[in-house]
Parts: structure tokens; sequence; C-alpha cells
């Protein structure tokens, strides 16, 4: 009987003190985690619409599960661009990523992933540029497709080689995001 | 024993992944390319010398029936930890290593080491220890990637080799390559090692 008590206090002693560095830690490390994805997402936010002055948040919103945020960029006060905050299921899980769309010329300015769960080697390629870049210029008022090879219309996006469900995953969230686009920014 | 010979011990006499066999299941899934290798064997690493070094340091104190549980708890402490700091102080690398960090949890080597070295042995031993298993593993990792990667993605660390007209086999980078090749390799290893032996 000792013994089991003398057990269960050693384990409680330290799973305690564990505890308290891990809150000690978590305490001073988690305000800098913030404030630099904070600044992270305003740097995404100007990769996607590089011409943007000032970026706040819509007073619309959406009620789409899809769409996690939508803001506003603006240039000289005037509103120039729509970007979209936008999770969506891949192949291996969520992926969350950020679409911009013209206002103007009616057309994709920029994608960026953010988060994504896709296998390594593979479906992770989505954070490439050289994918992402492949929506640039694409057009907003039709839904995309993904092509395994060679694209032909404005709304045809070239896959990832063996990476199709994950390509057309960011498609499928960037179609739900233009919809939404063409319903309330564009009369 | 001497205190070179706990490090070098685990670059190949007991390397953990190609010996010991410890570890398959990160070497199975980071394996795609050498960069990730290269980051989790770092990771890794870190976290083995710092759990070796706590173990060791208490080893007197955990009470025998107890010590399982107290390691999982000082291993998941220390991986969380490096986690937060990571995030924190180093973003870029949080984000290029972030996945594999609670793969490390897990990771039957560092509990292996815990349980039949750090345990038994001073704190001096139990670095070094650490360390040539570390490193040891590492080695084991980008062998496995740069094999990986070379064949199925034709490319060294993200660097294209064979130019574009060269048609990867992709199913080296996919699931069953890791399979294939840590199966080809295991079995060349012990082929050495029999012979090793037949000639002692």
């Amino acid at each position: 009987m000792n013994k089991i008590v003398r057990l269960t206090l050693f384990l409680l002693f330290i799973a305690a003190l564990s505890a308290f560095l891990l809150a000690y830690v978590n305490g001073s490390t988690a305000p800098i985690i913030d404030s630099s994805e904070a600044a992270e997402l305003i740097n995404a936010y100007k990769e996607v619409f590089p011409a943007a002055e000032e970026i706040v948040e819509s007073s619309i919103k959406s009620d789409a599960p899809e769409i996690l945020l939508i803001n506003e960029a603006k240039i000289d006060g005037k509103t120039h661009g729509i970007i979209y905050k936008v999770t969506s299921s891949g192949y291996g899980g969520k992926n969350t990523f950020i679409v911009a769309f013209d206002l103007e010329k009616q057309q994709i300015s920029g994608v960026k992933i953010l988060t994504q769960t896709e296998t390594p080697g593979l479906g992770a390629k989505v954070t490439e540029k050289f994918f992402t870049d492949r929506f640039i210029g694409k057009t907003s008022t039709e839904d995309l497709l993904i092509v395994k090879k060679d694209t032909k219309e404005l709304n045809e996006v070239e896959a990832i080689t063996a990476a199709t469900i994950t390509s057309k995953s960011i498609a499928k969230g960037i179609n739900i995001a233009r919809e939404h686009f063409i319903a309330n920014f564009t009369k | 024993m001497r205190y070179t010979q706990e490090f070098t011990k685990g670059l190949i006499a007991e390397n953990p992944l190609f010996v010991q066999l410890l570890g398959t299941c990160p070497a199975l899934a980071v394996t795609t390319s050498v960069n990730n290798a290269i980051g989790m064997g770092v990771a890794f690493t870190a976290v083995l010398i710092a759990s070796n070094f706590v173990i060791s340091l208490i080893k007197k104190v955990v009470p025998n029936e107890v010590r399982i549980p107290a390691y999982i708890v000082v291993i998941a402490t220390f991986v969380t930890l490096i986690e937060m700091v990571m995030h924190a102080y180093v973003p870029a690398l949080y984000i290029s290593l972030g996945i594999f960090l609670p793969l490390i949890v897990v990771n039957c080597i560092i509990l292996g080491r815990a349980e039949a070295f750090a345990s038994k042995n001073n704190i001096r031993r139990s670095i070094l220890d650490a360390l040539g298993m570390g490193v040891g593993f590492t080695l084991a990792l980008i062998l496995v990637a740069g094999i990986r990667e070379i064949l199925g993605a034709g490319s060294i660390m993200g660097f294209s080799l064979f130019g574009k007209n060269f048609q990867p086999m992709l199913v080296m980078i996919l699931p069953p390559g890791a399979f294939i090749t840590m199966g080809f390799l295991f079995a060349g290893i012990s082929i050495i090692m029999r012979k090793k032996k037949g000639a002692n």
C-alpha cells in the first residue's frame, strides 16, 4: 500500500513538473507565435494581391463553411480586389489557402497555400510557386477545371503530376470562393 | 568501453535503423526527399540528446516500477518544448520540420535508448550515445531518402539531376517505394554483416 502511494506521488510530481514547465514556456512563446503569424498572413495577402495598399476585413460575410475570412484589398481607399481565406479537403486532410480575385479584370490575381496535409513529395507540392502560379490570370467568371495536360481554355488549370485529387481540392475551394465573389462583389 | 566508442557504435555497428531495426515507421514516412530526411534527423537528434541527458540525470530517483511512464513524460515534454520554442524563434525551421516533431514522441529509438542505455550509464556516456545514435539514424535516413529521391523524382535535395526528359519512377516516392528501398538495404547490410562475422 505504502509503495503504491509512493509511486503515485512520484508520477504526480513528474507530471506536475512537466505541466508547469510547458505552461511557462507556452506563456512566453504564444504571443510571439501569434504576432509572427499575423505578420505572415499580411505578407501572404500582399503576395496574392501585390498592388494592395491596404487590406481590411470585408463587411460582407459568407455562410459557407469553406470560406474562413473575406478581405478587401484597397488602393486609394477603393476596393480593387477581394481576398478569400479558404479551407478545402484534399487527399490527406484539410488544406488552407488564400485566393485573390481582381475586380476589374475579373480574374485570379494570386493563390497562396497557408497550411497543407498532403503526401510529402507529391501533393505537398501544392505550396510550390510553379503550381500556385498556374492559377494566376485564370478567369473568375467560370468554374475552374483541373486537367492533366495542355490547358486550352481560360478556366483550365494543369494538375500536379500524380496529385490530381490535391489539385482538384484546391480548385474546388477556389470555385466556392469564386461563386461568392460573383454573387456579392460583381454587379 | 572508451568514450569515443559510445559515439561511433551508433554510426554503423549498432546503427539504429539498419542494425537495431528501430524507428522504421518514421524512416518509411519521411524519406521522400533528402531535405525531409535531414530535417527529421536533426530534430530527432536534438530530442534524443535532451532526453538521454535528463533520464541519465534522474536515473537514481525514478522508481523502477514506473520508469516507462516517467520516461515518456520526459520525452513528450521535450518534444513539446522544442516545438514551441522553434515555432516562436525560428518559424522558417518550424514550418519545414513542424510535421515531424510530433512523430518523434512515438519514435521507439528514443525510448529504446532511454531504457537500454541512459538509465544505466552516466551523463557523459549518455550524451555521446545520443549523439552517435542521432547521427547514425540521420545518415541512414539520408541514404534511404537519397535512393528514393533520385529514382522517384530525378533530383537530389530538390536539384534536378537528369534534365526535363527524365521520366521518374514515381512508385519510389510513394509508400511502396519506401518498403522496396528499405528491403534491399536491410538485405544488403545483413549480407555484409554475415560476411564480416564469417571472416572473424
